[in-house]
């Protein structure tokens, strides 16, 4: 938890009160402390206003107002990602874009257009009933915008890349309250920044982005026990390694625990556990999947699916949690860097974390994106996640957990930090190629040279 | 959008083609065969061989290559009419093998149907309605209908005939998805029936009927499938069938609709005539039950009056759709109406509303507006002829409470008035005139009020929200169960915190919930733990900006014609508002259809929106020069359609000011309807538009004159303003004379003292010589006024003393006023009697003066005991049939001061409660509420009902006790205390210094003998009999018999056993005359003497009895029969006596007796039908 104090309005953020057709709260307001409250919970913020606008033309009212009064902006979707803000909010307006729910599927032209409010779960489901498939997140609730802006990995990550590179405009206001569509005709320095640059130059209203004609799916999950770790990983990290494009996988260590959003056969256990999705049919995918089926797994759910139901293969929980998240990049897997996760989150490591994640990169991941972008690819095979929740001994104890973790893998880390999936204290700069850092700065400067948008990485802005 | 003209093609039913929207002349039928052929192919080339197949078959003529080239060249020039020769390769290109048409994808109707029903297929459910919808319109036919059976046109035509019916299938199978099951098992049926054999049609049907609750009708569709497919071609049905069969039978919850829905869009006349039950009434089980209950007893005619508050959007309309839909069930008359801010200014637009239905058809009219509601005929006129007898409110009121009567007679009635804060200001009197007549009357009245607000009529609503026999009912938020239900039928079953927030974000109002829900249906939002955070945002939105946020996400056709609307109001319809919006009719009926099924718009009798938040919301999202041009030009529009003046006249209101001739000749047309129908306020906002147009030149001076004469009724200050204005504007001295009276008539109530009289010794001075007539009228004026006003003696009466000269109406307003002045003077009592019966002469005053030269002339008839006849009755007939409101209200004043001087104390407390009421429904104040106030507390102390007079001495302490008025309730009030026995309270109250005008008559300001009584009873019997010696005095020189009896009788009480000579001359002088009361109380005060023989006494005071009773009067009576205990007389017959008759009642039982029925009898006397029928029980009841 990140505690800020007295939660007074500046009167400044008086100016805000009406604006957004009356969908503005200042602190005191009756649904204030409602609308303060973002997807993670870890995150308890109070910002001098909430605002939130339904159009562009009420974004740029709001930019307007706070730098009238010399407030910040912090734009917000869902707000999973809302951690690494907290704490930076006192004199800033939360803009959240809840209210832009636009979503449009030309199945024609196999795209999508999406306003910065629409949630990944209604993008798959529509784009499914034309057998379309977009490259969403693993959540259904994660919202579209921000997770595309940052990267974005799905479960088709290793045929067609990441999420940013399939963006193909993106409209936006900036600081000073103007508002631009940007394509790779005109204004596409902003587009070149909106695929994978993170924020900070403007706030988001719609994105347009590719589709994929992906119907059906072989995709589903194998369990063991925990105890079955090391043996399970180290052939996991080998197969994945050599596996085709056409699988994305994700292994991980499961302490779950003993909540309702969890299914009765998982609940209370400690698993580990592989998730994949191939893109192929029955046969094909069940030569993909025989090496890691030779383990003999406990459970085995893998079956031919639509493309959309695939959006809940992973067990998160949907509803607003407090998690703390941090991950590290790694070059490969080999067995050493195995026996050092199982030492570290694995069983007797004495680690409380809800789940550590291995997530499979490679194929169209690690190869130049055909679209420039601020991010066009991933640094490493392997991605890890770490993931805890205060289950009671405090947020400092799961963030050490989480460090033990990274700390032990750090042999084999890249120089690059996935910033979707990072914590607060990552230095930003890490996020991107450095030939990609100096254009974005440039960029995120002429779009806002009065430092209006609070970055999402505050605590990397000054370097 | 295109600005340059463009060709389009049709080849969805007829072949045709449009440029810039003029249709094109194609040619015969063999060059639009080349044109389709063309069409067929798209954009590839067709070689000239097939096409010279497609247009002579197996027959070509000897030279098909040059037949076509001409048919070509001319396709092209029709084509492109604007285009050169040599540029004429545009559309129908020329390649080496053939041609080839060379079209934007938007520029043919097919290929715009296809790419529709394409791209509807990844929308939204409320997206990709609209959109097939819009495909579906582009339909006109069989494709290349005039082709039909042509082999070349075969396949194609087929191809489109297939999507089609594609289209058709999915339009319906997204209206399921929409929830609308219900209503599309009709449109399923006869897809069904045009082909039996489209599976996906059974399929879809089955679904509704399932989803509709019918999973009998679903099973039994699925066997007539199975059946019907066997029979016809042999087979099973396939596997999409037998699933939907399967899951059928295992009650699926896949099954279940995504986001059931209630449906708004039902034919306009079901609607009107049996309104469906709102089936998202929740939480209003105790309101219902309570309308149910009384709609139940309105059939055995028992009356009712409900009014609902509460703040907008709680649920009020809901409420009173669901009592009219009780009424009609219970086969009830339903008649309903709305205010509107819009129509504020249309004179009885309410009223309107409720009875134009009734009221339509010619030969009802006859019967429904015959008798005693003839006179509220103006009120259902379009236009106001010259024979538009009533110009006021009175008369039209009763007129309309009679058409409520007559409706009431042929069946129960509910009359239902939703937002009456909006209401005109004459509907709103007509409601409070009803309400208080409703007894005996099979009528129910529901009316709902907004709270929270301001509103122009506070007084009047307020009267309807507090009266007596009301049940009020407030709808309460909704509760977290509620809400829940209404997430379910619209999006299906929620999420716990997702209704949480629903329920939260909109604090339970049921308007700002139901908009949420279908902001969030439009978006297709489910109702999960995810979605939370939209609620909170979406729902953070009042509820205008949520409308908005919703009509802003529509096409721009949509929101224009919201917009024209929000504009129009009641005047909407499809060609009016299509013409506001600047859109084809066809446009705005697709873009009409989607308002309505999103719920903004609902069609009723005409176009209205779903909540009047709803159209603000639209409305105040114009900018407001925008909305003043939209009102200019609807009022154009409406003028061109031959709309009425009032109709043009309310956007004229709101239009910029141009300074328009033809605007102000509108304007003054409309606000001379208004007047027509008594609604003057509406005149009055009418012609001060029509004043800032500006006007200017003689036409201003008229609308001057126009304006300040109806505003004398409702804005005294303004009226006398504009006529001043007006007054200075005029040549014609003989027309500045009558404004000149006018004028000093209206400054007495309105004006500080002084103003009127010096402004009419003024316009007297001005006049030339030979207008002498108008000078007396001005001068009579100056000294009424001035005498009223309370002004030294000496700045009225000024001049040489005036001689009435002449027999016009001046030389009678004069006589009236020099006649009070004999009155007061009480010195020359048969000059005064001379002047006031040549005042009152054929009744010419009653039709110049308002109500106070003839008020004043009559009342020194009565107070000097002349006979005035039927004249009350003529100039209350008189009153009613020119709706003078203040000449009814005068009437029922004076006659119960007469009726309170005979001693007819009922019929006298009937009037002055009449007259109070006309008061309090028309907001009169001042001047002759002191009078009402005073002549009420006088009968109710004669009465012996003292508590009553406490209560009304009480809140007359609230009025302001200035002039006559005042004069006369110190009086009255004296003449209680001494009765409750506070003398020395009655003395306080006669001495304390005022400066009421000085009355040296007596008879008309009897102080003497009021302060005489209450010496006397402070034991000060020297000063009192003194005074009482003076008093006596004073009226032997007036002379009239009726203050002469009781003075004396008080001074023959004085002086106790000395006063017996004074008692008997008392008593001798009011024998014979017709006041009553005080001849009673002569005889019980000579019958009460102690020295008076028994034999003498007791006559007497039986006699005393007998009048008493006759009047009314509880305390002589009580003194009478203690009079007679003590001398041991029984009183017996006391208790067995019938009770006194009113003429009220002899009038009724009366007219019964010549054999008129209840409603007849009621019309004859201005009575309602429940007072006659209560008057003929008490009489039965009293009767041996």
């Amino acid at each position: 938890m990140v505690p800020e104090s007295a939660p007074l309005a500046p009167s400044g953020a008086e100016v805000l009160r009406g604006l957004c057709g009356g969908a503005v709260h200042l602190p005191g307001d009756p649904a204030y402390d409602e609308a303060r409250l973002p997807w993670n919970l870890q995150a308890d913020s109070h910002p001098a206003a909430v605002a939130y606008p339904a159009f562009a033309s009420e974004v740029s009212t709001v930019l307007r107002a706070a730098a009238s009064v010399d407030l910040n902006v912090a734009p917000q979707g869902t707000g999973h990602g809302a951690p690494p803000l907290a704490g930076h909010l006192r004199d800033a307006v939360l803009l959240r874009t809840s209210a832009m729910t636009e979503l449009r599927v030309d199945a024609t032209r196999r795209t999508a257009r999406v306003g910065a409010g629409a949630l990944w779960g209604d993008v798959v489901e529509r784009a499914g009933r034309v057998q379309l498939a977009a490259l969403h997140t693993s959540s259904p609730g994660v919202g579209v915008v921000g997770s595309s802006l940052g990267g974005g990995l799905s479960w088709y990550a290793r045929q067609y890349g990441l999420q940013c590179s399939a963006i193909t405009a993106v409209e936006l206001v900036l600081a000073d309250g103007t508002f631009v569509r940007a394509t790779d005709q005109a204004d596409s320095d902003l587009l070149w920044a909106a695929r994978g640059g993170g924020g900070g130059f403007g706030v988001v209203t719609a994105l347009e982005f590719d589709l994929f004609p992906v119907s059906t799916v072989y995709a589903g999950k194998l369990a063991w026990d925990w105890t079955h770790a090391q043996r399970v990983l180290t052939a996991w990290g080998v197969w994945a390694a050599s596996a085709p494009e056409t699988v994305t996988s994700v292994a991980r260590l499961f302490q779950a625990p003993d909540l309702p959003w969890l299914p009765a056969d998982v609940r209370g256990r400690k698993l580990v556990i592989v998730d994949a999705v191939v893109v192929a049919d029955r046969d094909a995918a069940t030569r993909v999947l025989a090496p890691l089926r030779a383990l003999r797994p406990e459970v085995d759910t893998f079956h031919e699916c639509s493309a959309a139901s695939v959006a809940d293969l992973q067990l998160d929980p949907t509803a607003p949690t407090a998690v703390y998240a941090n991950s590290v990049l790694l070059d490969d897997l080999p067995e050493r860097a195995v026996d050092a996760l199982v030492a570290t989150a694995g069983q007797g490591s004495g680690s409380d974390l809800l789940f550590v994640e291995l997530r499979q990169l490679g194929g169209a991941l690690s190869r130049p994106a055909p679209r420039a972008g601020a991010l066009d690819r991933m640094d490493g095979s392997v991605l890890v996640l770490c993931v805890g929740l205060n289950q009671g001994a405090g947020w400092a104890a799961v963030r050490e957990d989480a460090n033990h973790v990274t700390d032990a893998l750090q042999p084999w880390a890249t120089e690059s930090a996935y910033l979707l999936m990072a914590d607060a204290d990552v230095d930003e700069q890490r996020g991107w190629p450095a030939s990609s850092w100096q254009r974005l700065l440039d960029i995120r400067a002429a779009a806002d040279p009065h430092g209006l948008f609070l970055s999402p990485h505050p605590a990397a802005k000054e370097s | 959008m295109d600005h340059e003209p463009t060709v389009r093609l049709r080849v969805l039913g007829e072949l045709a083609a449009t440029f810039g929207g003029a249709v094109l002349d194609l040619g015969g039928r063999r060059q639009r065969a080349v044109l389709a052929a063309l069409v067929i192919m798209r954009d590839q080339v067709v070689s000239a061989e097939r096409l010279a197949g497609c247009v002579w078959g197996d027959r070509p003529p000897a030279n098909p290559a040059g037949a076509l080239q001409a048919y070509v060249s001319h396709l092209r020039r029709r084509l492109q009419p604007e285009a050169v020769a040599r540029q004429r390769d545009g559309v129908i290109a020329s390649e080496a093998t053939g041609y080839v048409l060379r079209l934007a994808p938007d520029s043919v109707d097919a290929w715009c149907f296809e790419r529709a029903v394409d791209s509807a297929a990844g929308l939204a459910p409320a997206d990709a309605l609209r959109t097939l919808d819009d495909a579906l319109r582009l339909w006109r036919g069989p494709p290349y209908a005039e082709y039909v059976g042509e082999p070349w046109v075969e396949a194609e035509a087929l191809r489109l005939t297939e999507l089609h019916a594609v289209a058709r299938e999915r339009r319906l199978e997204t209206r399921l998805e929409l929830g609308d099951a219900g209503v599309v098992i009709g449109e399923l049926e006869a897809l069904v029936a045009e082909d039996p054999l489209r599976e996906e049609r059974w399929r879809l049907l089955t679904l509704a009927l399932y989803r509709a609750q019918r999973q009998a009708g679903a099973l039994a569709a699925l066997r007539r499938a199975r059946e019907t497919l066997a029979e016809e071609l042999g087979v099973d049905p396939g596997p999409a069938l037998r699933a939907l069969e399967a899951e059928i039978l295992a009650q699926s919850p896949s099954l279940d609709a995504p986001a059931p829905r209630v449906s708004m869009d039902l034919p306009a006349r079901e609607v009107s005539q049996a309104p469906v039950p709102p089936t998202d009434l929740v939480d209003r089980a105790r309101e219902i039950t309570e309308l149910r209950r009384m709609v139940g007893e309105l059939a055995n005619g028992r009356t009712g009056f409900v009014f609902v508050e509460g703040p907008a959007g709680i649920g009020k309309s809901r409420l009173l759709v669901e009592a009219m839909r009780l009424a009609t069930a219970g086969e009830v008359r339903v008649l309903s109406a709305r205010g509107s801010q819009l129509e504020r200014s249309f004179g009885f637009g309410a009223v309107r509303q409720l009875f134009e239905a009734a009221v339509s058809d010619p030969a009802a009219r006859d019967t429904l507006l015959a008798g005693a509601a003839s006179v509220a005929k103006p009120v259902f006129e379009e236009m106001a002829g010259d024979d538009a007898v009533s110009n006021g409110s009175f008369a039209v009121l009763h007129g309309l409470y009679w058409l409520t009567v007559n409706l009431a007679n042929q069946r129960p009635v509910v009359i239902c008035v939703d937002d009456i804060q909006w209401c005109d200001s004459a509907s709103l009197r007509y409601l409070a005139y009803l309400v208080k007549r409703l007894e005996g009357l099979q009528v129910l009245v529901v009316l709902a009020m907004r709270t929270g607000e301001q509103h122009p009529d506070d007084a009047l609503l307020a009267d309807l929200a507090l009266d007596p026999s009301v049940t009020v009912l407030q709808p309460a938020p909704l509760s977290p169960d509620a809400a829940a239900t209404l997430v379910r039928e619209r999006l299906g079953e929620g999420a716990d915190p997702f209704v949480a927030a629903c329920h939260r974000m909109t604090s339970g109002n049921p308007l700002l919930l139901r908009q949420l829900l279908r902001a969030l249906a439009d978006e297709g939002v489910r109702p999960d733990v995810s979605h939370v955070d939209t609620v909170r945002a979406v729902g953070s939105r009042a509820v205008s900006a949520l409308v908005t946020l919703r009509l802003r996400r529509m096409p721009p056709t949509v929101t224009a014609a919201a917009r024209a609307v929000a504009v129009l109001g009641e005047a909407a319809d499809l060609p009016t508002v299509a013409a506001l919006a600047q859109q084809p009719e066809e446009e705005v009926a697709a873009a009409l259809d989607v308002l309505s099924r999103s719920e903004i718009l609902t069609v009723e009798r005409h176009l209205t929106f779903v909540h009047p938040l709803v159209r603000d919301a639209i409305y105040n999202d114009l900018p407001a020069g925008e909305r003043a041009l939209h009102h200019d030009r609807a009022a154009q529009v409406l003028s061109r359609q031959g709309a009425t003046a009032e109709q043009v006249a309310v956007h004229l209101l709101r239009a910029p000011r141009r300074g328009s001739a033809a605007t102000v000749e509108l304007l003054r047309a409309a606000a001379d309807t208004a007047i027509s129908r008594g609604a003057s306020d509406a005149a009055v906002g009418l012609l001060r538009r029509a004043l800032e147009e500006p006007v200017s030149g003689p036409d201003r001076a008229r609308v001057l004159v126009e304006l300040g004469r109806v505003e004398t009724q409702v804005d005294g200050p303004s009226g006398v303003a504009h006529l001043r204005d007006a007054y200075d504007a005029l040549d014609e001295p003989h027309e500045r004379a009558l404004l000149a009276m006018d004028i000093a008539r209206t400054q007495v109530f309105v004006s500080p003292p002084g103003v009127a009289t010096s402004f009419a010794r003024a316009a007297a001075t001005d006049l030339p010589d030979r207008l002498d007539d108008d000078r007396q009228g001005l001068i009579a004026l100056q000294r009424i006024t001035g005498y009223m006003h309370g002004l030294p003696a000496d700045s009225y009466r000024t001049g040489p003393a005036p001689e009435v000269s002449g027999e016009g109406d001046g030389a009678r307003m004069l006589a009236a006023t020099l006649s009070y002045e004999l009155l007061r003077e009480g010195q020359d009592r048969a000059g005064a009697v001379r002047l006031a019966r040549f005042a009152l002469e054929g009744d010419r005053l009653l039709a110049v003066d308002t109500g106070l030269l003839w008020i004043v002339a009559a009342n020194v008839l009565l107070l000097a005991d002349d006979e005035l006849g039927d004249f009350w009755d003529r100039a209350l007939a008189r009153a009613h049939a020119t709706g003078g409101l203040f000449a009814a209200l005068s009437v029922n004043l004076w006659r119960g001061f007469a009726q309170w001087r005979r001693g007819r104390l009922e019929d006298a407390l009937q009037s002055l409660t009449d007259a109070a009421e006309q008061q309090r429904v028309w907001g009169i104040s001042g001047v002759t509420s002191t009078y009402a106030a005073a002549f009420t507390l006088g009968v109710l102390t004669d009465l012996g009902d003292l508590e009553a007079a406490a209560s009304s001495l009480d809140s007359a302490r609230g009025l302001p006790w200035v002039g006559e008025g005042g004069r006369l309730l110190r009086e009255a009030a004296a003449r209680l205390l001494l009765e409750q026995g506070r003398a020395s309270d009655a003395l306080d109250e006669l001495t304390t210094p005022v400066d009421y005008p000085q009355v040296a008559n007596p008879a008309w300001s009897p102080w003497r003998g009021l302060m005489a009584r209450a010496l006397a009873a402070l034991g000060r019997t020297d000063e009192a009999v003194a005074l009482a010696r003076e008093e006596v005095a004073l009226l032997r020189r007036w002379g009239a018999p009726t203050a002469l009896g009781p003075s004396l009788r008080s001074l023959g009480q004085l002086r106790g056993s000395e006063g017996s000579a004074d008692l008997r001359e008392a008593l001798e002088i009011l024998s014979g005359t017709c006041a009553a009361l005080e001849e009673a109380r002569a005889q019980l005060a000579l019958g009460r003497s102690a020295h008076l023989p028994h034999g003498e006494a007791v006559p007497l005071l039986r006699a005393t009895l007998a009048t008493a009773r006759a009047c009314g009067a509880l305390q002589v009576i009580r003194d009478a029969v203690s009079a007679l205990g003590q001398r041991g007389e029984s009183t017996a017959e006391v208790d067995d006596v019938p009770a006194r008759i009113t003429s009220r009642q002899r009038r009724v039982t009366d007219l019964t007796a010549t054999g008129m029925d209840v409603n007849e009898v009621a019309q004859r006397l201005f009575l309602t039908p429940g007072t006659v029928r209560a008057v003929l029980e008490s009489a039965q009841g009293a009767a041996p």
